[in-house]
């Protein structure tokens, strides 16, 4: 019995862990150390152009696709207007490009966008990620 | 021309959101734009280069910008074309224009660029980008309504401690000539011989901390018009003067509030302002105030500016590169002096009203 309710429990426990896994911030080189999630809103705050000495380039979702709402909400509590004015004062100024916008909101066109610079990195639905996808990390919701 | 902004609004609406628009992979444009209704309850205008006065005004604060950039890998050319308050439709300013060239960490820039002294200086124009409607008039309007400069920078950036972005930049500028629209019947032309500076910009995750150090040697010419009756014109020159200023900004984000604090000294003036903003879903209500205490110049026995304002505003997200602001600002000018009033008031306090919308593509 006690054996039993062990195996529930860590079930129950494995269960949570999976459902809170959300979004991967991931690239296709292996020029990339896993990252910081400290460095992560530094990337996507636009606050830092350069990882591990490297000029990056950063893609986005559609604007009105779901998985680009629901990552900044998570990752940084943020929701797309405020996204917008944070971009708008950083392309204004000369300072940073805003996220390259992928096409469509599909996975494949955003392999395809990232296979042709070694320094591009995107995000993605844990689910949705390709097999060759070097993830650097993983955005977690914070209250389940 | 007010009403072809608002046709541009319309347009701009239609957008889902800002994302520059990509001619080619290295290509791209994108812009900006505010315009506002505004009325205070001073006959004497206030602000200068907007000139707002107790006649309902459209067209004070409309502002469109159009930028276009060039990438290619470590090479950037940009250029940003602004029709600012004071400017006609017809008479757009080239706020900066300039080549950048990437080696690693450090980037070079040559040609007109954007003075990078306080926070949103590089931003000034795009009322979108911040919460109030106008930046603290305070401090953005206290070197000499200079936005832009011809001559050369580099920013090196440096991460610190893995969680830290430090961005250290010196400028040098050349000579520059600029007119500064207070009022009817006076404008103020700048020349300026030289100047230089360095700004270091400390981002963290939620704040920024920016410190700066400013200086330029100027003359300037007031030059008045049907100031008296029977005097068309005249002019008053004042040559070789100068500005030297040291500004500390820090800024930071606590969840939904926004704090922000400003504040400069230098050779002419002494101001600061801070400001507190709240987001709660698409509304944002903030608080602002700002001082400016004037010193004794060559200029005037005062730099004449001395006076303080109060900001209470709302603004709402109408869409995600949309947003509209209603506005109150209560102006005081100290001890007869002119405060923000473009010249001294016979009254000296002015309440300020604004309905503003704000865009970007």
């Amino acid at each position: 019995m006690r054996c039993l309710l062990f195996f529930i429990l860590n079930f129950l426990v494995s269960l949570q862990v999976s459902a809170t896994d959300l979004y991967a911030v991931f690239t296709l080189s292996s020029d990339f150390e896993p990252l910081t999630k400290s460095k992560v809103i530094m990337l996507f705050r636009g606050k830092t152009k350069y990882l591990q000495g490297k000029k990056i380039e950063l893609s986005d979702w559609p604007q009105n696709n779901n998985i680009r709402h629901e990552f900044y909400q998570e990752l940084l509590g943020k929701d797309l207007a405020q996204m917008n004015a944070y971009w708008a004062r950083l392309s204004f100024s000369g300072k940073a490009r805003p996220p390259k916008e992928i096409d469509n909101g599909s996975v494949e066109s955003l392999v395809e966008w990232l296979a042709v610079k070694r320094f591009r990195i995107g995000y993605a639905p844990i689910d949705l990620l390709p097999a060759n996808a070097n993830v650097l990390y993983i955005v977690k919701k914070e209250k389940p | 021309m007010s009403k072809m902004l608002l046709a541009l609004l319309i347009l701009i609406m239609s957008f889902s959101s800002f994302a520059e628009i990509e001619l080619t992979d290295q290509l791209s444009i994108s812009g900006f734009g505010s315009t506002s209704l505004t009325k205070s309850n001073n006959q004497t205008a206030v602000i200068m280069n907007r000139v707002i006065t107790d006649e309902v005004c459209w067209d004070c604060d409309t502002t469109f910008g159009l930028q276009l950039d060039y990438f290619n890998d470590a090479f950037k050319v940009s250029t940003q074309l602004v029709k600012r308050p004071q400017d006609k439709w017809s008479a757009p300013e080239l706020e900066w224009a300039y080549v950048g060239y990437n080696v690693g960490e450090v980037e070079f820039r040559a040609g007109r660029l954007r003075i990078p002294i306080f926070l949103a200086s590089e931003y000034y124009y795009v009322s979108h980008a911040y919460n109030y409607a106008r930046p603290p008039e305070e401090l953005y309007n206290s070197i000499l309504g200079l936005t832009a400069y011809n001559g050369a920078s580099v920013v090196w950036n440096v991460e610190l401690f893995n969680e830290y972005q430090l961005a250290i930049m010196p400028f040098i500028g050349f000579n520059d000539t600029s007119l500064v629209d207070a009022g009817d019947k006076l404008d103020v032309e700048l020349d300026i011989d030289s100047m230089s500076g360095i700004n270091f910009l400390l981002s963290g995750e939620y704040y920024r901390w920016n410190l700066s150090y400013f200086t330029a040697d100027f003359s300037q010419t007031f030059q008045f018009t049907n100031a008296k009756p029977d005097v068309p014109y005249f002019e008053l020159s004042f040559l070789n003067d100068s500005v030297e200023l040291y500004s500390l900004g820090l800024e930071y984000e606590f969840d939904s509030l926004l704090l922000t604090a400003e504040r400069q000294i230098g050779n002419l003036r002494s101001t600061w302002y801070a400001s507190a903003a709240y987001r709660l879903n698409k509304f944002v209500p903030y608080i602002q105030y700002g001082e400016n205490r004037a010193k004794i110049t060559s200029v005037s026995t005062y730099d004449d500016k001395s006076g303080s304002s109060f900001v209470m505003g709302l603004r709402y997200d109408l869409l995600y590169n949309v947003s509209l602001n209603i506005e109150w600002q209560k102006f005081k000018s100290f001890g007869e002096q002119r405060g923000s009033f473009v010249e001294t008031p016979n009254k000296p306090e002015a309440d300020l009203y604004t309905l503003m919308f704000n865009f970007v593509f």
